[in-house]
């Protein structure tokens, strides 16, 4: 499956290096700024757009990320390019499974790229900006007002990113399974586009009920635990997805 | 060895091929013939385990074709196939990691042959240099079968003396070759056998040897009886 996987990658290498060089642009930009920063606050504005469109770069790019592993499965059933693929003597478990890898690998390198960045960050503006600490500080007493268990440690946030990260590698694994029963069995027929869209949405809301049922258990009972039991349910129904699909695939897939 | 035992693919209520039985040899060549639409292409890709049969079977050495079928029968789309940002020697490279029959010199001296720069992006290739291209890189694996889907399209004479010797030189007695094309008198130049094939259905299978000893006619002219004159180009 490896070489499977070197091609999955080298198909969506274009779009990360994009993604990269912006990032890199606004990064330096981000850091100049603040080592050009006097006591009279004269680059703020520039610091906060910059690190805002960091957060943007980071955001879209995860989405982005999930948003081409699709498209490419697409091009891949439904375009001569898929000869490529599939006269390769690789059943459809490896095909499916080189993608999932790859969309699963991008979307860890991705967030953990951007969550060491965003700390390098964070700590480079906390170190120059004494005051902006105070304000999280502040912020973080408003936020126990509300809620005594939110610390923002990094455990916490670590959880978050995980089950964010998880949540999207299964929607993406829901829109693979759906565009595969849309490829296979409904190609050509009337309303593929919105039988399978329908059916993705179903899917889903499906996802979200079996975590909202487990969360509502009372199972766990931290934050921390509950983000990772969610991590886990989507990594479990992306699994399930991913042998659902690549079933369909084997046994009725005509490129 | 390949056979199909009753090979059907439906399109909906378009039926594509219908209920196909033939066995094919090595050995030979044999040139698929038939109108636009007649369903060389979809036999053959059905042959090379791209596309599932509505019914019936068709067998490589008798288990049904699939994964392991793959490594052994190289298949030649008519429309270019390659990723676009590949170059000339990734595509060398790509058959290189996934077929054990693919032999990196052969395709060096294809390419060679071809007057075709390794570096050069497929996405820049004409068309006969796309054909070209095509036929060197799924010439160049030692494959038992080989299924050829319109391998003269849209190019010129002299890009087709090349392709045509490239063929001749790769068959042998041990492997089965199939072209399809609708330049009859081109393919009775390099085929010992000719399947005729219309609407979806198999006329027959003849040797072209036996059909001009016997009955005194070309493949031109079996062509055309069972054609009609306008359908030959």
């Amino acid at each position: 499956m490896s070489a499977l996987l070197k091609y999955e990658l080298r198909k969506t290498r274009a779009m990360k290096l994009i993604f990269l060089g912006v990032t890199a642009v606004a990064e330096v930009v981000f850091l100049v700024s603040l080592f050009l920063r006097n006591n009279e606050g004269n680059t703020d504005n520039i610091i906060g757009t910059s690190a805002l469109i960091l957060m943007l770069i980071a955001i879209g790019g995860i989405i982005l990320i999930g948003i081409q592993s699709i498209f490419t499965l697409h091009r891949d059933m439904n375009t001569k390019q898929g000869y490529m693929l599939y006269m390769t003597p690789r059943n459809s478990y490896q095909i499916l499974g080189s993608k999932m890898l790859e969309n699963g690998l991008s979307l860890a390198l991705a967030g953990g790229f951007f969550f060491l960045l965003g700390l390098l960050d964070l700590t480079l503006l906390f170190s120059r900006l004494g005051e902006l600490e105070r304000l999280w500080g502040f912020f973080m007493e408003f936020l126990h007002m509300f809620n005594a268990e939110i610390e923002l440690d990094t455990a916490q946030v670590l959880s978050l990113i995980f089950e964010l990260l998880t949540s999207w590698l299964a929607v993406v694994s829901i829109a693979f399974f759906a565009d595969i029963v849309s490829s296979a069995l409904l190609n050509g027929k009337k309303a593929n586009g919105v039988v399978t869209f329908i059916f993705f949405i179903l899917l889903t809301i499906l996802l979200n009920v079996i975590q909202n049922l487990l969360r509502k258990s009372g199972i766990c009972t931290t934050i921390t635990s509950t983000l990772i039991m969610q991590s886990i349910v989507a990594l479990c129904y992306s699994i399930g997805m991913y042998f659902i699909a690549a079933a369909v695939m084997d046994k009725y897939l005509s490129v | 060895m390949i056979t199909s035992k009753n090979l059907t693919k439906k399109f909906g209520t378009k039926v594509a091929v219908d209920s196909v039985s033939l066995t094919l040899e090595p050995g030979h060549i044999y040139a698929m013939l038939g109108p636009n639409g007649s369903g060389k292409t979809t036999w053959m890709k059905m042959a090379a385990a791209l596309m599932k049969p509505t019914s019936g079977e068709i067998l490589f050495n008798g288990n049904p074709v699939g994964v392991e079928s793959r490594k052994q029968i190289a298949y030649m789309s008519t429309e270019p196939y390659f990723y676009s940002w590949m170059s000339i020697k990734d595509v060398g490279r790509y058959y290189q990691d996934f077929f054990m029959d693919f032999s990196p010199e052969k395709y060096e001296s294809l390419l060679r042959k071809m007057e075709l720069e390794p570096s050069m992006k497929t996405r820049a290739l004409s068309s006969g240099m796309m054909a070209k291209l095509k036929i060197a890189v799924t010439m160049a694996r030692n494959a038992r079968i080989y299924l050829l889907d319109e391998p003269f399209n849209g190019i010129d004479l002299l890009a087709r003396d090349e392709i045509r010797a490239c063929i001749l030189q790769e068959a042998a007695a041990d492997n089965i070759l199939v072209l399809s094309s609708h330049l009859v008198e081109e393919m009775e130049a390099i085929s010992d056998q000719a399947i005729f094939i219309k609407n979806g259905k198999l006329v027959e299978v003849r040797d072209l040897e036996e059909m001009r000893t016997e009955e005194q006619i070309s493949m031109a002219d079996r062509y055309r009886a069972i054609y009609g004159h306008a359908e030959v180009e």
